[in-house]
């Protein structure tokens, strides 16, 4: 009797617990009807006065390294006004570490997070941050909507409400060897066919020993010095394999989209990548390492790498590959790779890179044959914020990072979520502009996963489906009736958990 | 009636109570820090486990926001997908055990032989089965990702083959089982170890004398006396393995057919992903794969039968010894 | 014949001598090929990848460098602060005082449960073995909030104190325990000792070896523990990070090409103080038992 007394009693006191904690999670309001903290100017403009915010950034590396520059910038232009500290953290970190400050930690959150758009609905949901156009009414900051590439404002918009602004798009792209084209003639192709017919071509030479390349190898050949392919083993242009991020993440998703496919099905945020269009694009895909009779390329365009990754970088620099697929992030540090290696000639002109609109498409006379699935950066306002002072701040800094870190965070591979700062003169005018990122086309190209509540869901099983259609073990697997599976598997547990 | 206990009554019984408070207090000397620690430690969040596994979660917090009774549990049988992905991870996590766990105690057990006959340099031996343990597991995973790669790894250009260890479901496997071996027999082997050093020497020269052999010896005095060791390297290694995850996350995120590859704990990691509805199934899991265990683990339990008493295997010996 | 009896006597020794090295041998040579890649430039991984060792041009001490170069604060460069002396301490006082402390409370419950008689002592122990079989995972997230309510989120505490929960120890010591005689108990409490002396002029020698396993076992795993580090210090000061996941975070932080040569080196740097305690205790204890035998 007492035991049992006594669990009853731990048990009431554990659910009580449970319901006090509860309370804690209550969205913090702000009444925006008055003025608040907030100090105007006889002027009626609203005064900063030394405010300072947190920011989370999902950025690493060299990328982090030049966005603390432009914040940088930003705090010596507003100094004794506005400061912002940025905090980086990796992709990998960032979600448990803001959960776990959600849960326990409310006053040490962030004022500011700058991460993936397609986290903001999520996020949303979790009701961590807020609609922002409110606070730039507030402020009487414009957030001109016509002025953001659709896509990117669509990933942060839901039911009518704005979760974040817009800062960035990037994507992989396709880097290639100019000086192995020209030496046997080939030229840069604009679309599949014609990269199918450079890569085919390829293949053919080599298969005859007479195509030409060049690049350090572990046989002792040196950067500069050309040679012929050897035909003792087969030669593939443009390597891939199921286990490299730029294929899971963004190439084969494209390769649905120049084809007509979609990824979510707008009306119910369900998946939408379960379709014939879809079919049709992965099948280019498949036909890229496991060409068949009726596919468009007769040699296969990449060996069969299977699980690994990365693994166009090293047939890239030694010459047993003329294209790769890369981050744009890391363009600037192969240029200066070929700067170093083949200084003696032509250095870095010997590589170009193109975006990869066209290069999946069947008919490119369409208009979705030149998309780009991307990713986008935004920035969005966190609710524990209270303040409105400091939240009037937050739409200044998301305005200045918006139209002014342009073709500096440009360089890193992030095309700029503006459209007006993507045609303006100090974009277009600067040299590295000409020399490799307009090739990387413009906001508008640039598709996202649309908002849905189901992203990690939809995404995850997307992956599945593209790693098992170019595995070697689910060959004789058809297309369609792989990505069923996986769309169904998906199906279930988006229903299981709504 | 109370009026008419005696003096000596009295006093026996207040000798008695006193006797008992004495043990209580030694009790609770020894016991007790360890005590509040496991309660507070262990059992509440243990308990605020099995409570969240009875509830249902809003998404946002990682607290429970509605009791739900056993629905969790009923949903583990009745949803078709759960219940074929989670019964199905179950089954990939007890197959590849049974494989892992016998060749996780038979191989120290055999190498912790061989340094109990102390060759020259079995210290330096005996470190070096260790070494693997200690690296982080994300660095030697690395590293055997890295060794075996399918195009480029240093394995398949030394013994000149084109195996994709982690591109495929079998080899994935085997892979997983040499990383498990690999890095985790070493503790095993150090306990063994530890027990062989532990081994009265008595009995070994008492059973020359009586002319035994080595595999006599083994069986009836070396065996016996490291049971309580056998003991809980078998069971700790069959629930270490039971909660496989960190060597499946390093070395099999990309392999192809991810159903076969997930173990239950990766499964109950998966329901944790993106918001915290999921946990409330996450929790379920995890209790229902913890009475599997407690099931499989009883009947080792029975199976081996372990003893309390130091000087049981002794007198057991001596009795052998007679027989014969 | 002298020959052939030296053999006969040490044919055994031989053949452990012999499959012991073949099995170091394995054991070592990814371990030796991750120490060597510490100091490999990472292009050499792609180019070179067939080659176990590194080729000459490609030694680096990049990885190493990057470790160490931003150890002190400048103002303004808060991201680029990996204060590595401050992680080692503080990993020291997690790994050492969490095992020290662990080490004595399990060390008197293990002799409670072997040595002591009292009600359903056995039966208690059954429940703790039990306990052990529910996966880990499911208590995550209220271990998490139980931290929070005591005030030891984002403090080293949080990592200290679940560790001193832990049912796996006490049970293994329990089962070094076991194997001391029980008569030599049984004669040392006829002579009057009182518990406490018993536990520590008997059973502590002879079990502590048990002592020294499960030592190696807590340092290590607080040592290398990253996961449950991240939620309990991840939003924490740098200064109260500890040595590993710091360096997980300087490896998450650096362009991720780099990051083989970096996350070799830094396993090389953290298996250093294990190392050093395997080493130096291996010898003093597990022989020390030896030595000493169980005497009767």
């Amino acid at each position: 009797m007492k035991r049992k007394a006594y669990s009853l009693f731990v048990l009431a006191a554990v659910l009580s617990l449970m319901g006090c904690n509860n309370t804690n999670n209550e969205i913090s309001s702000v009444n925006l009807s008055d003025d608040g903290d907030l100090v105007r100017d006889e002027n009626g403009n609203i005064v900063y006065e030394n405010v300072k915010l947190k920011l989370w950034s999902v950025t690493t590396g060299d990328d982090a390294a030049v966005q603390d520059t432009i914040i940088n910038r930003f705090n010596q232009l507003y100094n004794g006004m506005i400061n912002v500290e940025v905090t980086h953290h990796s992709r990998y970190d960032i979600e448990s570490l803001l959960a776990n400050t959600m849960n326990f930690d409310k006053d040490n959150a962030p004022n500011l997070i700058f991460n993936h758009g397609s986290k903001a609905v999520e996020y949303a949901n979790n009701k961590w941050i807020y609609d922002v156009t409110p606070f730039f009414e507030k402020s009487e900051i414009q957030f001109d909507k016509e002025d953001f590439a659709s896509s990117l404002l669509d990933a942060v918009t839901l039911d009518g409400a704005t979760y974040g602004m817009p800062i960035d798009c990037h994507s992989v792209m396709m880097e290639m060897r100019l000086d192995i084209l020209e030496k046997n003639n080939l030229k840069v192709p604009t679309n599949y066919y014609e990269l199918v017919e450079v890569c085919d071509e390829a293949a053919e030479l080599a298969q005859n020993n007479n195509l030409w390349i060049r690049g350090e190898n572990s046989q002792g050949y040196d950067a500069i010095t050309w040679r012929k392919a050897s035909n003792a083993e087969e030669y593939t242009a443009f390597p891939i394999s199921f286990g490299d991020m730029w294929v899971h993440e963004f190439f084969g998703y494209t390769a649905a989209i120049q084809n007509g496919g979609s990824l979510v099905n707008p009306e119910n945020q369900y998946p939408g990548w379960y379709s014939q269009e879809s079919v049709n694009g992965l099948q280019v895909l498949k036909d890229w390492i496991f060409p068949t009779e009726t596919s468009v390329n007769k040699n296969p365009l990449s060996k069969d790498y299977g699980s690994s990754y990365d693994v166009g970088d090293e047939p890239f620099r030694n010459g047993s590959a003329i294209f790769k697929l890369q981050g744009p992030w890391s363009y600037q540090n192969d240029l200066n790779d070929f700067d170093r290696t083949l200084a003696k000639d032509g250095g870095s002109d010997n590589i170009t890179t193109r975006n990869i609109g066209k290069m999946l498409a069947l008919d490119d006379s369409k208009p979705y044959a030149s998309k780009i699935k991307g990713e986008g950066h935004a920035l969005m306002m966190v609710s524990t914020t209270t303040s409105l002072t400091k939240l009037c701040a937050e739409t200044v800094f998301m305005d200045y990072i918006a139209y002014s870190s342009g073709i500096e965070w440009a360089k890193r591979g992030h095309i700029p979520a503006v459209n007006s700062v993507a045609q303006s003169e100090d974009y277009r005018n600067d040299p590295e502009y000409d020399k490799y990122i307009k090739y990387w086309g413009a906001p508008e190209d640039y598709v996202v996963v649309p908002p849905t509540k189901f992203y990690t869901h939809i995404d995850n099983y997307f992956k599945g489906a593209l790693q098992k259609i170019l595995a070697a073990s689910f060959k004789d697997q058809s297309i369609d009736s792989i990505l069923k599976q996986e769309y169904e598997d998906c199906i279930a547990y988006i229903n299981l958990y709504s | 009636m109370k009026q008419t206990t005696t003096l000596i009554e009295y006093a026996t019984k207040k000798e008695h109570w006193k006797n008992n408070i004495n043990k209580a207090g030694i009790v609770g000397f020894f016991l007790g820090p360890y005590g509040i620690c496991f309660a507070l430690f262990f059992i509440f969040p243990l308990v605020f486990g099995i409570i969240m596994s009875l509830c249902s979660f809003d998404g946002s917090s990682i607290y429970p926001s509605q009791f739900v009774g056993f629905d969790n549990f009923t949903k583990l049988f009745t949803n078709p997908i759960l219940a074929r992905d989670f019964w199905k991870s179950v089954w990939v996590t007890i197959r590849f055990d049974l494989i892992i766990v016998p060749l996780s105690i038979l191989i120290p057990l055999g190498l912790a032989l061989l340094i109990s006959m102390k060759p020259p340099g079995y210290k330096f031996f005996r470190s070096c089965i260790y070494l693997p343990g200690i690296f982080p597991l994300t660095a030697t995973g690395l590293i055997l990702l890295k060794m075996f790669d399918y195009r480029n790894g240093f394995i398949n250009a030394f013994f000149n083959v084109s195996i994709d260890w982690f591109g495929q479901t079998n080899t994935a496997w085997f892979m997983i089982g040499l990383f498990c071996l690999w890095c985790g027999m070493g503790g095993n082997f150090i306990i063994l170890c530890a027990g062989l050093e532990n081994v009265d020497k008595t009995l070994f020269e008492a059973a020359s004398v009586d002319g035994c052999n080595k595999i006599d010896k083994f069986f009836h005095i070396t065996l016996p006396a490291i049971k309580p060791q056998l003991f809980i390297c078998l069971f700790t290694t069959f629930i270490g393995y039971m909660n496989l995850y960190g060597q499946l996350l390093i070395l099999a995120s990309n392999t192809p057919d991810q159903s076969e590859m997930k173990s239950a704990v990766f499964r109950i990691q998966d329901m944790l992903i993106g918001n915290s509805k999921g946990y409330g199934y996450a929790a379920a899991m995890g209790i229902c794969l913890g009475l599997i265990i407690i099931v499989i683990a009883v009947v080792q339990l029975v199976v081996t039968k372990e003893r309390k008493g130091g000087s049981k295997h002794e007198e057991k010996f001596m009795a052998w010894k007679k027989s014969r | 014949m002298k020959k052939n009896s030296w053999l006969g006597k040490n044919l055994g020794k031989l053949i452990a001598f012999i499959v012991l090295l073949l099995v170091s041998l394995l054991m070592l040579t990814p371990i030796v090929w991750g120490i060597l890649g510490s100091f490999r430039h990472y292009r050499d991984f792609q180019s070179n990848s067939s080659q176990f060792f590194p080729s000459w041009d490609a030694f680096t001490f990049d990885g190493y460098q990057e470790l160490f170069s931003k150890t002190t604060y400048v103002e303004g460069q808060g991201n680029n602060w990996f204060p590595i002396w401050n992680w080692l301490f503080n990993s020291l006082i997690v790994a050492l005082g969490g095992t020290l402390l662990y080490l004595i409370i399990a060390a008197f419950a293990a002799y409670a449960f072997v040595f002591l008689d009292f009600k359903w002592r056995d039966k208690i122990f059954y429940f703790l073995i039990g306990t052990m079989t529910i996966p880990g995972i499911i208590s995550t997230a209220p271990q998490l909030i139980n931290m929070s309510m005591m005030g030891f989120y984002k403090s080293l505490l949080g990592l200290i104190a679940p560790t001193l929960g832990g049912v796996y120890g006490v049970f293994l010591i329990r089962q070094f325990f076991v194997n001391i005689p029980s008569d030599l108990i049984e004669n040392a409490r006829m002579d009057g000792a009182s518990n406490l002396k018993i536990f520590f002029k008997i059973v502590l020698p002879l079990g502590k070896s048990a002592l020294f396993v499960q030592g190696l076992f807590g340092f290590m795993g607080a040592w290398n523990d990253v996961q449950w580090a991240q939620l309990i210090i991840g939003n924490a000061p740098r200064s109260t990070w500890t040595l590993a996941y710091g360096l997980k975070v300087i490896s998450d932080n650096s362009e991720a090409y780099e990051s083989i040569t970096l996350a070799l080196a830094s396993a090389v740097i953290s298996m250093i103080p294990i190392l050093i305690v395997y080493l130096v205790a291996q010898s003093k204890i597990i022989e020390g038992v030896a030595n000493t035998g169980i005497k009767r």
